[in-house]
C-alpha cells in the first residue's frame, strides 16, 4: 500500500478539527451566537472570531488537499515521535513531583500543612528542586543515551541557580509549586 | 520656553538630576545609573532564553516603584531603566537565536534562520558582530526618526485611521504574514487559523469563557507568553535536543560547535550588510509609528523584503537566505531594533503602546503620574511645560543608552558567547527548566507549565513538519486586538456590517490583503 | 428584604462582630495568599501590592500577592471561594463582581454569601469624560449634537457601565453606539485617539483634566467629582442610577472572625495613612481613601446584588 502524502494527513486533520469546531464545539460552548441584539442594536457575539477561524482552518485545509504537492515534503518518523514522547514523559514526571514533593514531605515529617510552609525553607524547595532536577537531568540523559555525572550536575546547578535568580532575590516571586497550593 | 530651552531643560534633567554618587570628582545622575543598570540588566535578559524584555519589565516595575516612589522625580529613573532594558534585551536577544537556534524573544525568530547556520560553519563570533551592528544601526536611526517627527506624525496617523481601518490593517498583516512567510501559503494560513483559535479560547465578553470546556485553567484565555515561548522555545529545545540525539546515536558522540576565523567585522562586510539594514531600518520605524502593530511583523517584512533583494543582488559563492547569510541576520535585527523608538511615537504623542514592551512605560507613567502621554505632551508652550522636559528627558535616555550600545554593548553581548562552551546536551534542558521556572513566575500556577509543553510539542511537530511557527505567534499576538478591534468597529459604526469597506483606506487594506493571497497562492502553484 | 439578602447581611456582618481584643493577637497560621483581581502593573495592582507591602513592615505578616484576572473579577471570586477561611487568603476585587456580574454570570453560581466583606479601601472617581478639544462642557452639550445628527461613540468598561450608557442615553432621546472595551485604560486610549467620542473613566482622567486635555463632562457617582465639584450627577439628566463602586477586600464565607476583623482594621489603618505609601498613593490616584467595614459595607454589598437585576432589565428593553 502505498504511504499517504504527509499534507493529505495534515489536510484531513485540519479539516476534521474545523468541522468539529464549527458543528459541535462552538454551539455548545459560546453563550452568545455569531451576532446578537443588544441594547437595541446589533453586537458581534462570542462566536464570530473562533468561526472565522475555523472557517480560515478549513480554507487552509482544502488548499492543502488540492494544492501541489512536493515531493520532498517533510514528514514525522518513529524517532521523532518516540523522542518526543520520551520529553513529554519527562517533563510531565517533573510537574507531578513539583506539585507534590512538598505536600508528601509534610505529611510524612512535619506538623503543619504544606500551605502554612510554603514560605518556608527547606519545605518551599522541595518541589522545585525535585522536578527541575528530575526535568534537566532526565532531559541529558535521554540525549546522552545513559546516566551520567555531568547530567546530574547540569540538574543540581540548574536547580540552584534558578532559585537564586528567582527567589532569593525577590521576595513576591514564586517557584512552582508555592502558587498552586 | 524655546524648542532649543526644551531640550536643554531634558537633557540637563538626565544628567543634572539626583545624583547617586560621584565618580572622578563628576556627579553621576541617578537616572544615568539607571539607565546603565537597565542596560546591562538587558542584555542578560535578552540573552536568556525563555526570559525577554516583557518578562523583565513586568517584574521590574512594581520593584522600581516601591525603591523611587509616586512623585514626578521617580519618572526619570525608572523610565530610563526601562529604556534600558528594551535596548539591551533588543540587541541580546540574538545572541541565543545564533548559538542555540532558540530565539530569545519572538522577534529575533528570524534571526535563528542564519544566525544558527553560521554558528554550525564555526562563525558564530561573526554573526554576533553583525547581529550586534544591524541592530545598533537600526535603533539608533529609528531614535533619530522619533526625535524628528513624533510631534506630528502620530497625530496624522491617528486621523486617519479610525477604527474600520485598523482591523482591515490587522487582517492585512495576517494575510500578508500567513501566505507570504514560510515555503507553503496553506500551510501559513493553517498555522494562523490555529493561532486564532488558539487565542479566542476562554476569551470573549461573555460571562461564560468561550471553548473552555468548563476549565478553570482557560477561563481567562491561555497567557500570551505561555503560548507563544511554549510554540518558540520549547519547540525549539526539543527539536534540537532531538538532532543532538540523533547525532548521538548515529555517530556515537555529539561534536561540539567550533570557532573558525577571527570573526571580526570588515569594511567589506559592513559594505554588503549595509542596503539590508538600511531597508529594514525603513521598514522597521514605518511599522513601529503604526499603532499596534509591533516588532515581529516588522523583523518578518525586513527578512522578507532583504530576502528578495537578496536573490537579485547575491554574488554566486555567497549563501542563500536561510542557509547562514549574514544579510539575513542583519535585515532581521535591523528591522526588529527599529521598532523599539519608533513605537514611541504613539505612546508619547497619544498614549497607545504599539507593542507589549511600551505598555510598561505608559503603565509606568500612569502609575507615578506627572506624565500623562497624549496629545497635550508635545506642547511647546512659552511656559514651561514639565512633560516636554520629560518626554526630552526621556529622548536622553534613548541617547545614553545607544552610546553604550555602540561602545561596550557589543562586547558584553560576545562575552554572553562563552555559553557555546556548555553542552547543548547539559545547557538546553537547563534552558528549557529556567523557561519553565520564568513563565510560573509570571502567573503563579502550574497550568503555565502545562501550556508551556502543550504548546512546545505543537512547535514542535510545526517544526519538522516544515510549518513556520511565525503565522501561529503573530495571528496569536494580534488575534485579541483583531477580535476587539473589529467589535469596537462593529458597535462604532452603528452595527454596519460592511463596516470594513466603509471609507478608501479600509478597502485599499483589504483589496490588498486579497491581492497577496492570490498572488501568493497563484504564484507558488506555478512554479511548483 | 428578601432572604437571600439578609443572609448575606448576616455573613457579611460577622466580621464586625468580632472582639477587638481577639483581634489584637491574631496573627496568621501561615502565608497569607492576596489574590489581585486586576492586571500588572495598573494603579489597581499596585494599590493592592503597596498595601501587601505595608502589612508585611508592620504586623510581620508574609503575604504573597498572585494575579487572577478575567471576566470582571468573577475569576478572582471563583479561585477565592474554596481557599480556607482561617484569613491565609484573601482578595481585593470591585464592589461591582460582587453586584452586577455576579448576577450577570448565572453560570458561576456565585452570590455575595459565598463572602465576608473586609474593608472597602478607595472609591471610583466615575466621570463620563471627553477630549478638551471636542468643545462638549457638560453632558447636556453632547445630547444636544446627538439630537443635531451627530453619531456619538460612548466608550464604556464593562457590562454594567454599557447599561448605564444605554439608560443614560435613552432617557434623553439619544441613540449612542456602545464601545465596550476591557479596562478603563482602553477607554482613556479610544477618547485620546478620538476612536471615541464619550467614555466613562474611573478616575484615570484625572491627570488629563488637570492638564486641560480632558473635561470630565458629568459625575457618573450619586455625588459630584472631587476634582470637578461642578460637573452634574446623572440625577440632573434623569436617571435614577449611577456607577458607584469601590475597591473592596474580601475573605471566603464564613471567615474566623478574629482574622476578619484583624486584617479588616489593619487594611483599613493603612489606607487611611497619607504619609504611608499605599495611602499615598490612593489619595493621588482615587481621590483619597473610603474606608466602609462589616456591617455597613454588607450592607452595601447585598444592596449592590440586588439592584443590579433593576438596571439590567431597565437596560434590556
Amino acid at each position: 500500500m502505498r504511504s499517504l502524502h504527509p499534507d493529505t494527513v495534515l489536510a484531513v486533520i485540519l479539516l476534521a478539527f474545523a468541522a468539529v469546531l464549527l458543528l459541535f464545539w462552538l454551539p455548545a460552548d459560546t453563550d452568545t451566537g455569531l451576532y446578537e441584539i443588544k441594547r437595541g442594536k446589533y453586537t458581534i457575539g462570542d462566536a464570530l472570531a473562533p468561526a472565522f477561524a475555523g472557517a480560515v482552518m478549513a480554507v487552509a485545509g482544502l488548499l492543502l488537499l488540492f494544492g501541489p504537492r512536493a515531493r520532498d515534503a517533510p514528514k514525522l518518523d518513529t524517532n521523532h515521535v518516540w523522542f518526543l514522547s520520551a520529553m513529554i514523559a519527562i517533563v510531565l514526571a517533573g510537574m507531578v513531583l513539583m506539585r507534590w514533593a512538598g505536600p508528601l514531605a509534610t505529611i510524612l515529617f512535619a506538623d503543619d500543612d504544606y500551605r502554612l510552609l510554603r514560605d518556608t525553607v527547606p519545605w518551599k524547595y522541595l518541589g522545585f528542586a525535585s522536578g527541575g532536577f528530575v526535568i534537566v537531568a532526565g532531559a541529558s540523559s535521554v540525549v546522552e543515551g545513559r546516566f551520567s555525572r555531568n547530567a546530574a550536575l547540569a540538574g543540581i546547578v540548574a536547580v540552584l541557580l534558578i532559585i537564586a535568580l528567582y527567589d532569593l532575590p525577590f521576595d513576591d516571586l514564586l517557584l512552582p509549586p508555592n502558587g498552586d497550593v | 520656553m524655546t524648542a532649543l530651552d526644551y531640550v536643554l531643560a531634558g537633557v540637563l534633567a538626565v544628567i543634572h538630576g539626583p545624583e547617586a554618587f560621584t565618580l572622578l570628582g563628576i556627579p553621576v545622575s541617578v537616572t544615568v545609573l539607571m539607565v546603565v543598570a537597565g542596560f546591562f540588566a538587558g542584555i542578560v535578559v535578552g540573552a536568556t532564553p525563555g526570559l525577554g524584555q516583557v518578562i523583565a519589565l513586568a517584574i521590574s516595575l512594581p520593584i522600581l516603584i516601591s525603591i523611587f516612589g509616586f512623585n514626578a522625580s521617580a519618572l526619570l529613573p525608572v523610565m530610563g531603566f526601562m529604556i534600558g532594558i528594551m535596548k539591551g534585551s533588543t540587541v541580546g536577544g540574538a545572541v541565543p537565536a545564533i548559538l542555540f537556534n532558540t530565539p530569545g524573544t519572538p522577534d529575533s525568530y528570524m534571526t535563528t534562520l542564519d544566525g544558527y547556520p553560521m554558528t554550525r560553519s564555526g562563525q558564530a563570533q561573526k554573526a554576533l558582530r553583525v547581529a550586534h551592528f544591524s541592530s545598533v544601526s537600526g535603533d539608533t536611526f529609528s531614535d533619530i526618526c522619533l526625535f524628528v517627527f513624533a510631534p506630528s506624525l502620530a497625530i496624522l496617523v491617528e486621523r486617519y485611521l479610525d477604527l474600520p481601518e485598523k482591523t482591515a490593517l490587522i487582517i492585512l498583516s495576517l494575510c500578508f504574514i500567513a501566505v507570504v512567510v514560510g515555503r507553503s501559503p496553506a500551510k501559513g494560513l493553517a498555522a494562523a487559523a490555529l493561532g486564532l483559535f488558539f487565542v479566542y479560547v476562554g476569551t470573549g465578553e461573555d460571562f461564560h469563557p468561550r471553548l473552555s470546556l468548563n476549565a478553570p485553567a482557560l477561563a481567562d484565555g491561555i497567557p500570551i507568553t505561555a503560548a507563544v515561548i511554549g510554540v518558540l522555545v520549547v519547540g525549539s529545545i526539543f527539536s534540537e535536543l532531538e538532532k543532538l540525539w540523533r547525532e548521538k546515536s548515529t555517530a556515537g558522540t555529539i561534536t561540539p560547535t567550533s570557532q573558525s576565523g577571527d570573526g571580526r567585522l570588515r569594511w567589506t562586510d559592513i559594505r554588503r550588510i549595509a542596503p539590508y539594514i538600511g531597508r529594514s531600518a525603513v521598514i522597521g520605524t514605518a511599522i513601529g509609528a503604526l499603532p499596534g502593530i509591533g516588532s515581529t511583523l516588522a523583523a518578518t517584512l525586513g527578512y522578507a523584503s532583504g530576502g528578495a533583494f537578496h536573490r537579485r543582488r547575491k554574488a554566486a559563492d555567497e549563501p542563500e537566505f536561510g542557509k547562514g547569510a549574514m544579510q539575513g541576520i542583519a535585515a532581521t535585527e535591523a528591522a526588529n531594533s527599529s521598532v523599539a523608538g519608533a513605537n514611541l511615537i504613539p505612546v508619547l504623542s497619544l498614549g497607545i503602546p504599539g507593542n507589549t514592551a511600551a505598555v510598561f512605560l505608559v503603565l509606568a507613567a500612569d502609575t507615578i503620574g506627572g506624565f500623562n502621554p497624549g496629545p497635550g505632551v508635545f506642547r511647546f508652550t512659552s511656559e514651561a511645560n514639565p512633560e516636554l522636559v520629560i518626554a526630552f528627558g526621556l529622548f536622553t535616555t534613548m541617547v545614553i543608552a545607544n552610546i553604550l550600545n555602540w561602545t561596550v554593548g557589543g562586547v558584553f553581548m560576545r562575552c554572553m558567547g562563552i555559553m557555546i562552551r556548555i553542552p547543548k546536551q547539559f545547557l538546553l534542558p537547563v534552558v528549557l527548566l529556567l523557561t519553565f521556572a520564568s513563565l510560573y513566575v509570571q502567573q503563579t500556577s502550574m497550568a503555565m507549565i502545562g501550556f508551556a509543553l502543550f504548546f512546545g510539542v505543537l512547535g514542535y511537530f510545526m517544526i519538522k513538519l516544515g510549518v513556520s511557527p511565525l503565522p501561529f505567534v503573530i495571528a496569536f499576538v494580534l488575534g485579541r486586538q483583531f477580535e476587539s478591534t473589529a467589535r469596537q468597529a462593529f458597535s462604532a459604526t452603528g452595527g454596519d456590517p460592511f463596516f470594513l469597506f466603509s471609507s478608501w483606506i479600509a478597502v485599499a487594506f483589504m483589496a490588498g490583503a486579497v491581492a497577496i493571497i492570490v498572488i501568493t497562492v497563484h504564484g507558488r502553484r506555478a512554479s511548483a | 428584604m428578601t432572604r437571600l439578602l439578609k443572609a448575606t447581611v448576616v455573613a457579611l456582618g460577622l466580621a464586625a462582630a468580632a472582639s477587638t481584643a481577639l483581634a489584637a493577637d491574631w496573627t496568621p497560621p501561615g502565608p497569607v495568599k492576596m489574590i489581585i483581581a486586576f492586571r500588572a502593573g495598573g494603579g489597581a495592582d499596585t494599590q493592592a501590592r503597596l498595601i501587601a507591602e505595608e502589612l508585611e513592615a508592620r504586623h510581620g505578616w508574609k503575604i504573597i500577592p498572585e494575579q487572577v484576572t478575567g471576566k470582571g473579577g468573577i475569576n478572582a471570586a471563583l479561585a477565592l471561594k474554596d481557599e480556607p477561611a482561617d484569613g491565609t487568603a484573601i482578595a481585593i476585587l470591585v464592589t461591582e463582581t460582587l453586584g452586577y456580574n455576579m448576577v450577570a454570570a448565572k453560570g458561576s453560581g456565585l452570590s455575595p454569601s459565598d463572602f465576608t466583606g473586609l474593608t472597602t479601601t478607595a472609591g471610583f472617581q466615575m466621570g463620563i469624560v471627553s477630549r478638551a478639544d471636542s468643545g462638549y462642557k457638560t453632558l447636556a452639550d453632547v445630547f444636544e449634537a446627538a439630537r443635531g445628527g451627530a453619531e456619538i461613540r460612548f466608550g464604556v468598561m464593562s457590562p454594567r457601565l454599557a447599561d448605564l450608557a444605554y439608560v443614560v442615553g435613552r432617557e434623553n432621546g439619544v441613540d449612542f453606539n456602545i464601545i465596550s472595551v476591557q479596562g478603563g485604560k482602553a477607554v482613556l486610549n479610544g477618547v485620546n485617539a478620538g476612536d471615541m467620542d464619550v467614555g466613562f473613566m474611573a478616575g484615570i482622567q484625572a491627570n488629563g483634566v488637570a492638564a486641560g486635555d480632558l473635561v470630565n463632562l458629568a459625575s457618573a457617582l450619586s455625588t459630584p467629582l472631587v476634582q470637578t465639584p461642578d460637573a452634574p450627577t446623572l440625577d440632573a439628566f434623569g436617571v435614577e442610577y449611577n456607577a458607584d463602586g469601590h475597591f473592596v477586600f474580601v475573605g471566603p464565607a464564613n471567615m474566623d472572625a478574629a482574622a476578619a476583623d484583624a486584617i479588616s482594621s489593619a487594611i483599613a489603618e493603612i489606607v487611611s495613612d497619607p504619609a504611608t505609601k499605599a495611602g499615598g498613593m490612593i489619595k493621588k490616584a482615587f481621590g483619597g481613601s473610603v474606608v466602609i467595614a462589616g456591617d455597613e459595607l454588607g450592607a452595601i454589598l447585598a444592596a449592590g446584588y440586588e439592584g443590579a437585576g433593576k438596571l439590567m432589565a431597565d437596560a434590556a428593553n
